[in-house]
């Protein structure tokens, strides 16, 4: 029923501006993007590597012309849909996805695939018209569409592999918005009503709509999807995945979840667990992806920590992951196009000829790895102090640990394997112009926002007088990083450790030098079996349900076969004996 | 209300003449004259223009009778000037008039396709009959829909009937010879139980016009003989409209006539019985009898729902198209019986709704499966391999026309399926909202195989070849038009439902709030 | 009332369980035979039925045939109506009958038979033939050995499309 009343508040409220009249749709801020997407499905390379820059610019213009409140909505079938709803939250959302499509943009510029040209933008256009959504239907709308156009750039890597990971994951993604449609409609029949509005955790289709985000957002199990079809796409259909579907997914959790409990949990847990993946995982664009659900995880549980510190660390940390992990993604994705590989064991010593790539791929690895006076910096720790504050000790533990575990595999691993390590002999170019202009932009804003946080804070949902420069932060993550690098390279000289390393966390260094390899393993293959049995169960189940359907409805089945006209003669009289006999019985009770 | 904005909008369109107070009889009139005259002449090009243009003067007809009966109510026409309830007299109800509208533009618009090399039996000489045939079905399905008399439209039906059967066995497969003969079978035992019915009914009341008797039932509504009169007129509708068990006439009857025939029977023939029936659940009958004191709607609904699984689950297992989307159409008149036994508004202007949506999916669906087949030769689901390259404006009417089967939002078919779940969500039974979307995951599957074909199948070998060894390239403008036209009508009334709805909506409204209820 | 009852005292109602009776006959001759001929035969029997019904509903007894009795007042008639309905009806029929029968000699002259089993047969063969032409018959989606999961490892491909 609070819903309902905060509807009435947006429509009736003073302060709402109510946007009408025939041309309030041209308005709409994910219309530049989409209307770009389909001119330049026709238009000849050059318009549309220009759409792709200009497209985003033009986006970005128009959305400042919308304030806080702003509301247009639309009758559809007797339903009143909010087509567009402004406020920070979503704002600081939109202008996040201008900006990424914008780099991805110009990272795109030396292709000639139209396929992944228009189906980025396309996706960008979506992701912002998902964030706009005032209601569960125009989100589901767009939250398909959301799938539907990124699966191409999966695909447009033209691999039978990619075709498969593609496909695996529109399925997810379809199976994503299926649970959501379902949830409006639970929403419906509990609430009357499809705004989407802060939840509680309590009703049916709280908790549908929550899975249906879940999955997009990378829940603990819910996550391979990511990991499958991040690095099956092409080197820059990833540099787009990376920036908008998960992030459209903490925002619906920013919208509805605030400061519910359980997302804190499940979001340590989401810090938790890629870690011990993403150290023993070779691709490093996988490595990435792991470190992606462990962001997200920060992310999760900031939301999870509720109004105020809590979601502002969320939403400027998903704001700062944007950049840098497109930032190392495009490093990685130069590296790919370069050389054709991107397994951490058969690169090494790029820097020789990429030197300038390498510098920017480290630029994003500090910043990930939240060194001060870089972005990681200013919205992580906001997170994990509103965690201890609130008192979760064991979450700000966790969270600590996951910072330090970020930090050996993203930011040391990442730069170490691609570019230093030994030689593996690779001689490539430098990386394109317009890449190198796009990773070089990012790298900027990483240290820009790291170095003048407040810009940033100003656009965040809650007021904040939050400063991350106090000597505490700054000497409590200095120390953590230092050692951590000390350790990484003292194990390194001293040839302790395999080439293929396994963790120099600080706090667990003891246990994960000696045990935790095999731990891990033996973890993970226990975990494996219980998942793959599971899968095999339900495979059976599938067989047994299959084998009846075929019975029944294949073309030589009980049913699928045409009947004997006999038959059907004799199935009408049968059903009007029932029938006389039904009413029959039914007139005279 | 829409409905009058609607209204308004297409009296400007209207003929004012003193003439239009005869159009519903010239509606019947029309075809039913046109059908001889193309015997007589017995020119294929005479018969092909005449039938074409008749088809078109009826859309048009009917639009004018659609616009006057939302502006003025019901439209009365006694026929011969015999008052009712003495004479038959023609009743253009809101329903009335938007089945017509379907009826006639289906029609108008597989006769504007150009069938070359015809799969038709016929020899090129005689192919006048056909459309002879032809525009008797058109007249008996759209006098279905026009009379207020039982008997009337029991000789309707049959006109329709005997013509569709004769339409069927034209196909060029000799299976059609036996799929036309157990659509005999099972129409004449139809069309039998129909005028038992309206015998029986006729005994009690003493008279056959539908309003007339909807007074003087009431009266004898608990006695016997009305009862089994109910159980026959429904049972006997139930076969015309294939629900389930009595679907089995369908699937082959569609899948082996020639393939204008199969659009237009698939668009028309079931959705003039839907709108019978409801005519006689709701204003004969009154939902009242028939679904509190009976309670039919414990029979109806749980065959609905087994219809909507049999169909979509059987055609997944298809091997050839037509087959594939006459058991997808059982399954969507499953939606349809569903929307009437749910017995409130919602639920009938879904039916009534989906009675244009689905009629002009499967009808454009239908008409593309004859492209393919004029274009390869073959009409399995095998024969779309790669199809996405050489016939992409065809590959993407398929496509569009799927996704509105499976009911995609922005399609025509996500229109009337929102507003069946909203009709189950209204009788408050959330399960029949689950099942309907569970339901439409099979639809999904059925049309993804297809899809699968088009854009990601390779032919192989003379696959690649089309019917006379041939490339096979993109289908001719002629065929391909009213194709695209019914494809794009899906998607523009699945984007701008207001017209479509709202004449539906008051159909339904009007129907629930008829006489006896 | 009794079936007896119904039977007996009420004599009128005889003529209704004949009509069912004639009825029932058609239906199993349509449900029971497989000769098509037959089929059409027990066809016929069950529309008869119901032409029967109507002129049965329009007689009334005592009454004589609606014709005008110059001069004569307090004359008894049956019911014309019914009775004009029927001709339309057995029209129909007629043209049921005679479209069937059309029919079963184009199936003859196409199979060689009128035994529905047979047909069905023949049927059956020619739609498997005709499936035998696919060479990849359709298996649903979700075949167990098709599961894959994560292990798909992207490898050392060759760049992207961009390339």
């Amino acid at each position: 029923m609070a819903a309902t009343e905060t509807h009435a508040q947006y429509v009736m409220g003073e302060t709402v501006r109510l946007l009408d009249g025939p041309l309030q749709a041209l308005l709409h801020p994910a219309l530049p993007l989409l209307v770009a997407g389909v001119v330049a499905a026709l238009a000849p390379p050059r318009l549309r590597k220009a759409l792709l820059v200009l497209a985003p610019l033009w986006g970005a213009w128009n959305l400042l012309g919308f304030t806080s409140g702003d509301l247009v909505s639309a009758e559809l079938a007797g339903f009143e849909l909010i087509l567009l709803r402004v406020d920070k939250l979503a704002f600081l959302f939109a202008l996040l996805f201008h900006l990424a499509a914008l780099l991805a943009g110009i990272y795109a510029l030396h292709s000639d695939d139209r396929m992944q040209q228009v189906a980025g933008l396309l996706y960008a256009g979506s992701a912002v018209g998902a964030v706009f959504a005032g209601d569960l239907l125009v989100l589901f709308f767009f939250w398909e569409l959301l799938a539907i156009t990124s699966v191409f750039l999966i695909w447009a890597r033209r691999e039978t592999a990619s075709t498969r990971s593609g496909l695996r994951y529109l399925l997810v993604h379809i199976a994503s918005g299926v649970l959501l449609l379902i949830g409006a409609a639970l929403h419906w029949i509990e609430f009357g009503t499809l705004v989407f509005e802060r939840m509680d955790l309590g009703s049916a289709a709280s908790w549908v709509l929550l899975l249906a985000i879940g999955i997009k957002c990378c829940f603990p199990l819910l996550h391979t999807w990511l990991v499958d079809a991040y690095p099956a796409a092409t080197e820059l259909g990833t540099v787009y995945l990376a920036s908008f579907t998960t992030k459209t997914a903490v925002y619906a959790l920013a919208r509805g979840y605030e400061g519910c409990e359980p997302l804190i949990w499940i979001g340590m847990a989401m810090a938790m667990f890629p870690i011990f993946y993403a150290v023993i995982e070779n691709d490093l664009r996988r490595v990435l992806g792991y470190s992606m659900i462990n962001q997200i995880g920060f992310m999760v549980c900031g939301v999870g920590l509720g109004a105020g510190l809590g979601v502002n660390g969320a939403v400027a940390h998903a704001f700062n992951d944007v950049i840098f992990k497109g930032l190392l993604f495009m490093s990685m994705g130069a590296v790919l196009l370069r050389t054709g590989r991107i397994n951490g064991s058969e690169l090494g010593g790029l820097y020789k000829t990429m030197p300038q790539t390498a510098g920017l791929c480290m630029v994003g690895a500090a910043s990930i790895s939240a060194f001060p006076l870089f972005s990681g910096f200013v919205s992580k720790s906001m997170v994990m102090t509103e965690a201890a504050h609130e008192g979760y000790v064991v979450v700000w533990l966790a969270l600590l640990f996951a910072s330090a575990g970020v930090f050996h595999h993203a930011g040391i691993k990442i730069p170490f394997f691609a570019f230093f390590a030994h030689d593996s002999g690779l001689r490539p170019k430098e990386a394109p112009l317009n890449m190198r202009v796009a990773m070089g932009i990012a790298a900027l804003l990483c240290i820009a926002i790291g170095c003048f946080p407040n810009a940033l804070y100003a656009l965040l949902p809650y007021a904040t007088d939050y400063h991350p420069y106090d000597t505490t932060h700054v000497v409590q993550q200095l120390q953590l990083l230092f050692f951590s690098a000390l350790a990484f390279v003292t194990l390194m000289l001293t040839g302790i450790y395999p080439p293929e390393l396994r963790s120099t966390n600080l706090d667990v260094d003891w246990f994960a030098r000696r045990a935790a390899p095999r731990t891990l393993r033996v973890l993970a293959a226990v975990g494996g079996a219980i998942w793959y049995g599971v899968l095999a169960g339900l495979a059976d189940v599938l067989k047994v349900v299959r084998s009846v359907v075929r019975w029944l409805h294949s073309p030589a089945g009980r049913l699928g076969e045409p009947w004997p006209t006999g038959t059907t003669v004799f199935w009408a009289a049968t059903l009007l004996g029932l029938l006389l006999l039904f009413s029959y019985l039914g007139s005279a009770l | 209300m829409a409905a009058e904005s609607v209204g308004q909008g297409l009296q400007q369109v209207a003929l004012s003449t003193a003439f239009d107070v005869h159009f519903p009889a010239l509606e019947v009139v029309l075809p039913l004259v046109a059908a001889p005259l193309c015997f007589l002449f017995r020119s294929r090009a005479f018969a092909r223009i005449l039938s074409a243009a008749v088809a078109w003067l009826t859309f048009g007809v009917a639009l004018v009778l659609l616009q006057k009966v939302l502006a003025e109510g019901t439209v009365r026409y006694p026929l011969g000037g015999w008052a009712a309830p003495y004479g038959i007299e023609y009743r253009v109800t809101v329903a009335g008039a938007w089945v017509i509208l379907v009826v006639s533009l289906v029609a108008a618009l597989t006769l504007l396709f150009d069938s070359r090399g015809s799969a038709s039996r016929l020899a090129p000489e005689r192919r006048y009959l056909y459309y002879s045939a032809f525009l008797l079905c058109l007249a008996g399905l759209l006098g279905m829909a026009i009379t207020g008399d039982l008997f009337n439209i029991f000789v309707f039906l049959e006109i329709s009937s005997l013509s569709s059967y004769a339409l069927i066995a034209l196909g060029r497969d000799r299976r059609a010879l036996m799929a036309s003969y157990s659509y005999l079978i099972m129409g004449t035992i139809g069309g039998g139980f129909f005028m038992i019915g309206v015998g029986l009914l006729y005994q009690m009341t003493g008279t056959l016009n539908v309003e007339d008797m909807a007074q003087r039932l009431p009266a004898v509504l608990d006695t016997r003989t009305v009862l089994v009169g109910f159980a026959f007129l429904l049972v006997g509708l139930s076969i015309k409209l294939a629900v389930f068990p009595l679907h089995q006439w369908l699937p082959n009857a569609y899948t082996f006539a020639p393939p204008r025939v199969s659009a237009f029977l698939a668009g028309t023939a079931t959705k003039v019985s839907y709108y019978v029936m409801a005519e006689v659940v709701f204003v004969l009958f009154g939902a009242h009898f028939v679904f509190t004191e009976i309670g039919l709607g414990a029979v109806l609904m749980p065959l609905s729902v087994a219809a909507m699984f049999v169909g979509s689950l059987a055609a997944i297992y298809q091997a050839d198209l037509r087959r594939l989307l006459a058991y997808s159409s059982i399954g969507q008149l499953g939606y349809m019986t569903l929307g009437l036994s749910l017995a409130n508004v919602e639920g009938l202007t879904s039916g009534l709704v989906h009675v244009f949506n689905h009629g002009v999916t499967k009808s454009g669906l239908f008409l593309v499966v004859a492209c393919v087949g004029y274009r390869t030769g073959r009409t399995t689901v095998r024969s779309m391999a790669g199809l996405g390259t050489r016939m992409p404006a065809t590959s993407l009417a398929f496509v569009i026309g799927g996704m509105s089967l499976i009911g995609v939002p922005g399609t025509a078919g996500f229109v009337s399926k929102w507003e069946l779940i909203r009709g189950a969500l209204a009788a408050e039974r959330l399960w029949l909202a689950a099942v309907v979307l569970v339901s439409s995951l099979l639809a999904v599957v059925y049309v993804w195989r297809v899809v699968e074909m088009i854009y990601f199948g390779r032919p192989e070998g003379l696959e690649s070849l089309g019917r006379d060894g041939e490339p096979v390239r993109e289908a001719p403008f002629s065929m391909l038009l009213p194709t695209l036209i019914l494809v794009a009508a899906t998607v523009v009334f699945g984007l701008w439902s207001d017209p479509t709805l709202s004449v539906a909506r008051s159909a339904a409204v009007e129907l629930l709030g008829g006489a006896g209820g | 009332m009794s079936l007896l009852e119904a039977l007996l005292v009420q004599r009128g109602l005889w003529v209704y369980w004949a009509i069912i009776t004639l009825m029932m006959i058609g239906l199993y001759g349509v449900i029971a035979r497989d000769h098509l001929v037959k089929k059409v035969m027990g066809l016929n029997v069950f529309q008869s039925s119901a032409i029967l019904l109507y002129v049965a509903i329009g007689k009334v007894r005592g009454g004589t045939a609606a014709i005008l009795l110059e001069g004569e007042e307090n004359v008894l008639y049956s019911n014309p109506l019914p009775h004009v309905l029927m001709l339309t009806a057995i029209v129909v029929g007629i043209a049921t009958t005679a479209l069937a029968l059309a029919l079963t000699v184009r199936i003859q002259e196409a199979y060689g038979t009128l035994e529905e089993d047979e047909l069905a047969r023949l049927r059956v063969r020619e739609d498997e033939e005709e499936a035998a032409l696919d060479p990849h018959p359709f298996d649903p989606p979700g075949e167990p050995e098709d599961v894959e999961y994560p292990e798909v490892k992207v490898g050392g491909g060759a760049g992207g499309a961009g390339v």
